[in-house]
């Protein structure tokens, strides 16, 4: 059968999520209890900005992931372009929502921070800004993936959209702060990253951590059921499955 | 080696995830055409699509004169020319601009200058509609109007998608004997076809039926 | 390679020349939004000149976005761009060929529109030139970025608004620095940095954006 050659990853990719999804899920969910228990209660105030500073342990390290999971997406659907690869194609179009929730997750908490720092949920903050913009981004990958009815072209026209995504994001970054510096008052207080020192940089760096590991335990499961979804009508996954034909 | 074959083989393809053929193998000499056959569905249109470069097979690999597609794009394309159910000729301009439009584009012409080569195109009887925009011709003379193209471009390998398809007697007629006459210059031909093409002199060297065999 | 490039401009402006909405369209459009702008706003001369860059540069974008929808269309029905892929010299041609002559019926016209409309809308007179110049640097990217866009969506059928949400984010840089020139050329302050960096990404954008044409083109007509 020349399926088993075209989809030969995917099987023992879907064993080994079953076989790694058990335990990922509950380290997941006790070190993030940690990382939250340490950030938000162990660590010491900050002296300028009170206890309010706190949601930086979650909008930081989220700020991260936004970026990096693009990365990841966009490095996906060039493998998935260039080889074909359908392992690829599927990490590469997984990877889209889970990023889009981190970027609204750093919006979300960046306003929450705003309203202390600057009195008002939102002000046209540089860093916010570009952030709102990838937000956009990642819409356009997932707007374009449910607009094209065969997911195997579908996954590689965003791979397409991704690359040219990523080769823009610096361009599109420079050019809102070039925009912030210069149409910015004076007045608006911006973003005091609070010294690094390191009792907040600790529990900041774990928290970092943290999500990088939820984030393969949110894709391994996404995977896991998208390659469940894909090869509902093959052989091995009905053997895997126990469906009788 | 022989290089003045189209070689296929093990290729294997499907469309929309349901496998439409595998392993097939197929050896075509210069002088020699086939003929695809096989209900609607059967996978026709997407052979023709994968032997001229715009689609990939599953598996399996082709060359025409030693040359594919996937290695050699530019001096393959030279080789081969691909008529589909679509003429590629833009409504708003007349037949001759489109005709001169891709007589220019890389592959050897029938004649030095593009206007020697547009009147080869007199051969499939399109010479009083030549400067009639393409938006008014009817379907007939549409298929006529791109399948002169080859008359006026000079490929080796011909891949044609159902080109009897709204040609009259007539029109048929022309197309057989434009079919022989490439035979015999030592192109090879692959096309797709219902009905029965019978360029004179010149059966069929295989009929690939799609869509049994599987 | 350039005989294909050529003759592709030609016959997208033959037709462009035929079809006068096809010119007409965007130069009606482009000015149609810089005229609504001080009848929603203010019409206030102050108001106006400060936020001309930026009327001048919204315009812009919209008005070659909305031609930019069926930049790859017609093609796709009327099967040339199947042809476009299987040609000796490949897509790479054509896709500059496409948006060189798309941006002869927008951006071209756009950018020698501009000063006038600058000047309507009370920017001062020695800015005039680099109005006309950060739109000579900007608009080949507006076309350029929206092919890209247009591609990926031409063969889909309801994809215009899609085409729009995917292209205006790498727009960002484009609207900043194009209309930060303005700016800084209006209050009488040398603008050269920010043309500068529209510059080089004028020449990036070029280099690169016809192989992301292209490769979309492949994976749509697959």
């Amino acid at each position: 059968m020349l399926d088993a050659k075209r989809y030969a990853s995917l099987p023992s990719f879907y064993r080994l999520c079953g076989r790694l999804f058990p335990w990922l899920l509950p380290a997941t969910v006790v070190l993030l209890a940690a990382g939250l228990y340490w950030g938000l209660y162990l660590a010491p105030t900050d002296y300028k900005q009170g206890e309010a500073y706190r949601i930086m342990f979650i909008h930081v390290p989220s700020a991260w992931m936004s970026l990096f999971v693009y990365m990841v997406m966009a490095l996906a659907g060039a493998v998935a372009l260039v080889w074909r690869v359908k392992l690829a194609e599927l990490i590469h179009i997984e990877c889209a929502p889970i990023g889009a929730s981190f970027t609204a997750l750093t919006l979300l908490t960046g306003m929450l921070w705003g309203k202390p720092m600057w009195g008002a949920f939102w002000v046209w903050d540089a860093r916010l800004t570009s952030e709102l913009i990838l937000l956009f981004l990642y819409l356009g990958v997932i707007a374009l993936y449910s607009a094209i009815p065969d997911r195997r072209k579908a996954a590689r026209a965003t791979s397409v959209l991704a690359i040219v995504g990523v080769v823009n994001i610096p361009v599109i970054h420079y050019s809102v702060l070039w925009w912030n510096t210069l149409h910015q008052g004076p007045t608006v207080t911006r973003f005091d990253e609070p010294a690094a020192h390191i009792s907040m940089l600790a529990p900041l760096l774990f928290m970092a951590a943290v999500f990088n590991l939820y984030f393969v335990t949110a894709l391994l499961a996404r995977l896991r059921s998208s390659i469940a979804e894909h090869c509902r009508e093959q052989q091995w996954f009905r053997g895997e499955a126990g469906i009788r034909a | 080696m022989d290089n003045g074959s189209l070689k296929v083989s093990n290729l294997a393809f499907s469309r929309d995830g349901r496998m439409l053929c595998e392993g097939l193998d197929l050896v075509l000499r210069g002088g020699e055409w086939c003929a695809v056959t096989g209900a609607n569905g059967a996978g026709k249109t997407t052979l023709l699509r994968i032997l001229c470069g715009l689609s990939e097979a599953d598996a399996g690999a082709f060359h025409w004169r030693g040359l594919s597609p996937a290695l050699e794009r530019g001096r393959y394309h030279e080789q081969v020319l691909y008529i589909g159910h679509k003429s590629g000729f833009r409504s708003e301009l007349s037949v001759a601009a489109n005709l001169a439009f891709y007589s220019g584009l890389g592959r050897a012409r029938a004649a030095d200058t593009v206007a020697q080569a547009i009147s080869a195109a007199d051969d499939f009887g399109i010479a009083g509609w030549l400067d009639t925009p393409c938006a008014k011709l009817s379907q007939g003379q549409l298929r006529r109007a791109s399948l002169s193209r080859l008359l006026v471009e000079r490929a080796s390998l011909w891949l044609l998608d159902e080109p009897g398809v709204g040609l009259d007697d007539d029109g048929i007629g022309r197309l057989e004997r434009l079919l022989a006459a490439h035979l015999e210059r030592g192109g090879a031909a692959l096309v797709a076809t219902h009905g029965a093409l019978a360029p004179p002199g010149r059966p069929a060297a295989h009929n690939l039926r799609l869509g049994e065999d599987v | 390679m350039f005989d294909a490039f050529v003759s592709l401009v030609r016959r997208d402006l033959s037709a462009a020349v035929n079809i006068h909405s096809n010119w007409l369209m965007p130069v009606a459009f482009f000015t149609v939004v810089v005229s609504l702008f001080p009848l929603g706003v203010d019409a206030d001369p102050a108001v106006l000149r400060r936020l001309a860059p930026g009327i001048i540069w919204i315009a812009a974008l919209l008005a070659g976005l909305l031609s930019l929808e069926r930049a790859f269309k017609d093609d796709f029905e009327n099967g040339s761009l199947e042809q476009w892929l299987i040609t000796p010299h490949g897509v790479y041609p054509f896709a500059l060929a496409r948006i060189f002559a798309h941006w002869c019926i927008t951006g071209l016209p756009f950018m020698l529109l501009a000063p006038f409309y600058g000047y309507l809308l009370g920017m001062p007179v020695h800015s005039l030139p680099v109005v006309v110049f950060s739109l000579a640097l900007g608009t080949p990217v507006l076309s350029a970025l929206g092919a890209v866009g247009a591609a990926l969506t031409g063969c889909l059928r309801r994809g215009e608004m899609l085409m729009v949400l995917l292209v205006l984010p790498f727009y960002v840089p484009l609207l900043v620095f194009g209309a930060n020139a303005m700016d800084l050329a209006a209050a009488g302050l040398p603008a050269e940095a920010a043309l500068a960096i529209s510059g080089a990404i004028l020449i990036v954008t070029l280099l690169l954006a016809p192989l992301a044409v292209g490769a979309s083109l492949r994976v749509m007509l697959d």
